[in-house]
C-alpha cells in the first residue's frame, strides 16, 4: 500500500473526511496509476533461443524495437492504392485474412501497447539429435 | 533520434571482423547533399504535386527519417560453436 492511501485510510478513521470522500480520493489515485502502467509502452521486441542444459546448439538473441513498427506502418500508408491492392490479393493468396486499409497509426499504438503482456516460452528437445533449447519471444 | 553508430561483427574459424561503421560522420554529408539536391528535390516534388502524388511525395521523407531512426537499438546476436555474428545498430 503506498503512502497517499496510507494518509487517506488514517483520514477516514480520525473522521476528518467521510467515507465517500474517502473512496473519492482512492479512485484519483488509482486512476493515476492505471495512467502510468498505460503510458508503460514497451519498446523492444526480444526474441531469444538458447540452449538448455548442454552448451551445444545456437545461442539467437535479436532485439527490435518497436519504433520499427510503427515507422513501417507509416511508410507503408503512403504505398500507392494499386500497389496496396496487389499487396492484400498476395496476402489473402496466402491465406493471411489481414485488411491492410483498416490498419491505422492508433491500432498501431494499440498493438504496441497489447504487445507489453506477450510472452512466448517454449521448452524443445529433439531426442534424435540430444538438443534441447529454450525460445522466448517477449517485449519489453 | 538518429542511429549513430553500426558494429557489425563477424568471428569464425575462418575470418574474423570486427567493424564500427561512424554514422555520425556520415550523416552531415547525406544532409548535405540532400541540401544541395533539394532545388532538384522540389522540382520534382512540383511534378508530382502537378500528377497529384504531391502529397505522397512530401510525406515520404520526414516517413523515411522515422525508419531510419527507429533503427537505432537493434541488436541481432548469434552464437554457434564456431562463430559469432553480433549487428548493432545505436
Amino acid at each position: 500500500m503506498n503512502e497517499e492511501k496510507k494518509k487517506i485510510l488514517e483520514m477516514l478513521s480520525g473522521s476528518k473526511i467521510t467515507v465517500d470522500e474517502a473512496q473519492k480520493l482512492l479512485g484519483v489515485i488509482d486512476t493515476d496509476g492505471s495512467e502510468k502502467t498505460s503510458s508503460d509502452i514497451p519498446q523492444f521486441l526480444r526474441i531469444e533461443v538458447e540452449p538448455k542444459c548442454d552448451k551445444r546448439g545456437d545461442r539467437v538473441k535479436i532485439k527490435v524495437p518497436l519504433k520499427l513498427l510503427r515507422a513501417g506502418m507509416k511508410l507503408a500508408a503512403l504505398i500507392p492504392g494499386a500497389c496496396h491492392d496487389r499487396i492484400q490479393s498476395a496476402m489473402n493468396k496466402k491465406g493471411i485474412d489481414f485488411d491492410l486499409n483498416e490498419f491505422s497509426s492508433k491500432n498501431v499504438d494499440e498493438l504496441i501497447v497489447a504487445l507489453k503482456d506477450l510472452e512466448v516460452f517454449v521448452d524443445s528437445e529433439d531426442e534424435e539429435e540430444g538438443h534441447s533449447e529454450t525460445v522466448k519471444i517477449y517485449c519489453e | 533520434m538518429i542511429p549513430m553508430l553500426i558494429r557489425i561483427k563477424i568471428d569464425s574459424t575462418e575470418k574474423r571482423k570486427n567493424l564500427w561503421l561512424p554514422l555520425f560522420l556520415l550523416w552531415p554529408f547525406i544532409f548535405l547533399a540532400l541540401l544541395l539536391c533539394l532545388p532538384l528535390i522540389l522540382f520534382f516534388g512540383i511534378i508530382m504535386i502537378l500528377v497529384g502524388k504531391g502529397m505522397i511525395f512530401f510525406r515520404l521523407w520526414p516517413a523515411l527519417y522515422d525508419f531510419i531512426c527507429s533503427f537505432k537499438g537493434l541488436l541481432i546476436d548469434v552464437k554457434s560453436e564456431d562463430s559469432v555474428v553480433k549487428i548493432s545498430i545505436t
